[in-house]
């Protein structure tokens, strides 16, 4: 009856098939179209009538913008000024992915591991792209850690190369683990509410602290992701 | 003259703000982080040792020697995982060490 995974499913709204490969829209495609939508609203809305005293839209749209400026500053430095389109795009959709799935009815698409995989694999991709054309054949430097002695490098690399193409999944399943979790979580304690009947009222009270918590959650996760592909990227720039 | 005072005021103001933000902020994060550590170590390693294995079911698939690509990439996934919750755990350390000199 209260199924706590059934807001988890997929299902297609406009059914598409590409050479008998189902690539249907759904649910999940829905809400990415719906926050790429509500981000560009947020970002242009807050800037198209901008002045030198801001107002709140304008405050809050130059602080996202200057807390990733900053991230990015901080981690990466000077040379990372170049990426940081792509590192504002990576921590906009994921941070107004998570929030607009904290509102009931809503999906949340970054709760699916394919969906935070192919984030990760996006911005691995980017970091091993931007660490071969820069440095070209002497990134496999990476893997050399510096003064080790020469007759542990056959233990030492192989380790460093798993290390390193374990980077994806450890991105993308402590996304997707942290708001799949948080949801399950909140709707067994809806379940519980609806159960206990008068007595619904301990578990509500527990259900308004999650949802307060997991707001934090969505911020927090979208801010870990982002700065551990600005750290990624950093170990492509600057090769030590 | 009277403009430059003013200013004045108001600069102080702004880094009085400012200090306060930068401490309660400090404190919130160190909480904080504590539960989002242990729960990237966990991530970390799971992360490592699957890639481990994935990749020897791989070879052992390509070569046909099974186990042993298994065996011996399982190993290494498991050093690298540990290798990983290392670093997690020492840059943490270290970035907090850092912003205590900054604050």
């Amino acid at each position: 009856m209260f199924d706590p995974l059934h807001q988890f499913e997929i299902h297609s709204l406009i059914p598409l098939k590409l050479d008998g490969v189902d690539i249907s829209f759904t649910n999940s495609s829905l809400f990415m179209v719906v926050t790429v939508f509500v981000t560009s609203f947020f970002l242009i809305g807050g800037m198209t009538r901008s002045k030198i005293i801001p107002g709140r839209w304008q405050s809050l749209t130059e602080m996202t913008y200057g807390f990733v400026a900053n991230l990015l500053d901080e981690t990466v430095g000077m040379k990372g000024k170049k990426y940081f389109p792509f590192i504002f795009t990576i921590f906009m959709f994921i941070l107004m992915g998570n929030l607009i799935g904290m509102i009931p009815y809503n999906f949340t698409f970054t709760s699916h591991i394919i969906v935070t995989f192919g984030l990760a694999m996006i911005a691995f991709g980017v970091a091993t792209l931007v660490g071969f054309i820069r440095h070209g054949l002497h990134y496999f430097s990476l893997f050399v850690p510096k003064g080790a002695p020469i007759y542990m490098l056959p233990l030492i690399v192989p380790i460093e190369i798993l290390s390193y193409l374990s980077r994806p999944i450890s991105l993308s399943v402590r996304l997707f683990a942290n708001m799949m979790a948080g949801h399950t979580m909140l709707k067994v304690f809806a379940g519980f509410t609806v159960i206990l009947g008068i007595f619904g009222i301990a578990p509500l009270a527990v259900n308004i602290l999650l949802t307060a918590f997991e707001i934090l959650v969505a911020i927090l996760q979208a801010y870990v992701f982002t700065i551990l592909t600005c750290i990624y990227l950093q170990d492509a720039i600057n090769l030590h | 003259m009277s403009d430059d005072r003013a200013l004045d005021k108001l600069k102080k103001k702004i880094q009085e703000a400012k200090d306060e933000a930068k401490l309660t902020s400090f404190k919130e994060n160190k909480s904080q982080n504590l539960a989002g550590q242990f729960f990237n170590v966990g991530v970390e390693l799971f992360a490592s040792v699957l890639i481990g294995a994935g990749l020897g079911v791989f070879i052992d698939w390509v070569f046909g020697i099974s186990p042993w690509g298994l065996i011996c990439f399982f190993i290494l996934g498991s050093l690298a995982g540990m290798l990983n919750v290392y670093r997690v755990l020492t840059s943490k350390k270290s970035m907090d060490k850092k912003k205590d000199t900054d604050v």
